[in-house]
């Protein structure tokens, strides 16, 4: 039993995944900073701020006074996701970004939405992984010293994510199966024609009217269904596709914020370990450069 | 065999500690799901005819399963609950599991007395926040932030609305303040500034309107319609909103008099 548990939570990967999330996460980071960059508006005390969410602010205020706080805060946070995107000291920058991540929606929660927890939940997961392994200045100045061996990592991480994931997928759908208009398909008609989301300044023609139904019916199924199609190697294929759809269908039509990002940078969690490092060694091909080597046998 | 090492055992505690308690608080609660049902408007079409009723049928089973495992994991949820939520971690993600029945708009106007003693006053229109006349690209990425803060506390207030309905009736200058006063203070400087130079501001006042959107079937301009029968006075604000070809109920929810 204890056999059986090891090998599916400790068995060794290559750490490929983790920098490519890492990557992922940091670069939507600071997209989401990037959003947030009014600092009047969104971190100061007299902005649009949560006053029952600000006690860390408060503090950061009598800290660094009412001018510097904000600045200090949102610096900080840019500092945390430019390092861990770039793979400076990973082992303690990733940690760093959850960290920021955390004082981020206990300073303002107001402009953020769920895609903000996702988000939070991914980076809490990816603090526990090596992420530094490869794709990182901390693997360029090993090289440079000689280390030219990339590490193994721990598989565990990578199954937390892709739970996390299922976890959301298929709560949302039972979430939506309660609603009447999801079961009577005319769900996407009032998501596609909320003003506050839409990218398009018209509501859906009524010729679309039966391809919404589908669309609405597909996406509730996939959801209920998303735990179950991954556990497959095919029907994690055919899941995944169909998630990638739906993410740059709602991309392309709605403006809700790095929410299809951060979902489909989850999707990287879903490959097997080994398909990153040899899409990556047929790329370092291409171009000419020397494939790296693995400490350990898989 | 494989050597459990302290490390290891450290770890399956912990992951099995993170399945637990992440399941067991995600499990929707059955009042939350109450609420969530909603009523149906849109007439079936060829695919809902065959879908809908196979879903209304398994709807009432899945909903009782809920109930009995938000139950069978009542003891556990409580212990585990509050540590999940403190590191923020607590999964209540939704993503329009309620799809929004209706358009909110919001508006801010700021009245102001000229030195010459005339009332003056400018209105502009604050959620949604980006022109609705337009493709939203890019460039529009910021503006959903603010967007999504106002519609946050219009949520809140909505939530305090309805667990304290008695503050309908105290009248606009009272309820929702520390709400919408927050959106006040914020808008009256920027709106303000439409305002000719000198002016000095006596009064600011936020607006919330409600369009309900079609449902499917149903021409766009059908959904204005049950809005004109209930028309409160005083909605003519003088906006230009949006595509212009709705018909918004727009009510005065907050004034700030400004001394």
């Amino acid at each position: 039993m204890w056999r059986l548990w090891e090998n599916y939570w400790f068995r060794q990967v290559p750490p490929h995944q983790y920098a490519l999330i890492r990557i992922a996460l940091g670069v939507v980071g600071l997209a989401i900073l990037a959003g947030l960059s009014d600092i009047d508006t969104f971190w100061r005390l007299d902005g649009l701020v949560d006053p029952t969410s600000s006690r860390i602010q408060q503090a950061a205020t009598r800290w660094f006074g009412p001018d510097h706080a904000p600045v200090v805060a949102f610096s900080a946070a840019v500092a945390a996701y430019m390092l861990m995107s770039l793979g400076i000291g990973s082992q303690v920058t990733v940690p760093l970004a959850f960290v920021v991540s955390f004082t981020q929606l206990s300073w303002n929660r107001l402009p953020l939405s769920g895609a903000y927890q996702v988000h939070l939940s991914l980076l809490f997961c990816l603090a526990f992984a090596e992420c530094g392994g490869v794709w990182s200045i901390d693997a360029w100045w090993r090289r440079r010293r000689g280390r030219v061996h990339e590490q193994l990592a721990a598989i565990w991480p990578l199954r937390l994510l892709r739970f996390q994931v299922c976890l959301i997928y298929f709560i949302t759908g039972w979430w939506k199966l309660q609603n009447v208009h999801w079961r009577d398909g005319s769900a996407l008609q009032y998501v596609l024609s909320n003003t506050q989301f839409r990218r398009f300044p018209i509501d859906p023609p009524l010729w679309t009217a039966e391809f919404l139904t589908l669309s609405t019916y597909l996406t509730l199924f996939w959801e209920l269904l998303f735990p179950v199609l991954v556990l497959h190697r095919t029907t994690r294929m055919v899941a995944l596709a169909i998630g990638v759809m739906l993410h740059v269908g709602m991309l392309l039509t709605m403006e809700l914020g790095t929410f299809p990002i951060v979902m489909m940078a989850s999707y990287v969690a879903f490959l097997e370990p080994e398909t990153v490092p040899r899409l990556a060694a047929r790329l370092r091909a291409r171009l000419g450069r020397p494939v790296g080597s693995i400490s350990a046998p898989l | 065999m494989a050597k459990a090492t302290p490390g290891r055992l450290l770890a399956s505690a912990f992951i099995a500690l993170y399945l637990v308690a992440n399941s067991v608080v995600a499990i929707p609660s059955p009042r939350e799901m109450e609420r969530l049902t909603g009523e149906r408007f849109s007439p079936d079409d060829q695919v809902s005819r065959f879908v809908r009723p196979r879903l209304d049928a398994i709807q009432p089973p899945v909903q009782r399963l809920a109930a009995a495992a938000w139950t069978a994991t009542e003891r556990l949820r409580r212990r585990l609950g509050p540590l999940v939520r403190r590191v923020r971690l607590a999964q209540n993600w939704r993503m329009f599991a309620q799809p929004p029945r209706t358009n909110v708009l919001l508006a801010c106007r700021v009245e102001g007395r000229l030195p010459n003693g005339e009332i003056v006053s400018h209105a502009v229109q604050i959620l949604p926040g980006s022109d609705d006349t337009q493709f939203r690209g890019i460039s529009f990425y910021r503006a959903r932030y603010r967007d999504k803060a106002l519609s946050n506390s219009i949520e809140a207030w909505d939530r305090m609305r309805r667990d304290h309905p008695e503050w309908d009736e105290q009248g606009e200058t009272t309820y929702g303040r520390d709400v919408l006063g927050r959106i006040a203070r914020y808008f009256t400087p920027r709106v303000a500034r439409g305002l000719p130079p000198g002016t000095v501001i006596t009064r600011a006042e936020v607006w919330h309107g409600t369009r309900p959107i079609a449902p499917r079937g149903f021409p766009e301009e059908t959904a204005a319609l049950p809005a004109l029968s209930s028309l409160p006075s005083g909605a003519a604000l003088g906006l230009k909103v949006g595509v212009d070809k709705a018909v918004w109920v727009l009510r005065r929810v907050l004034v700030v008099e400004h001394r």
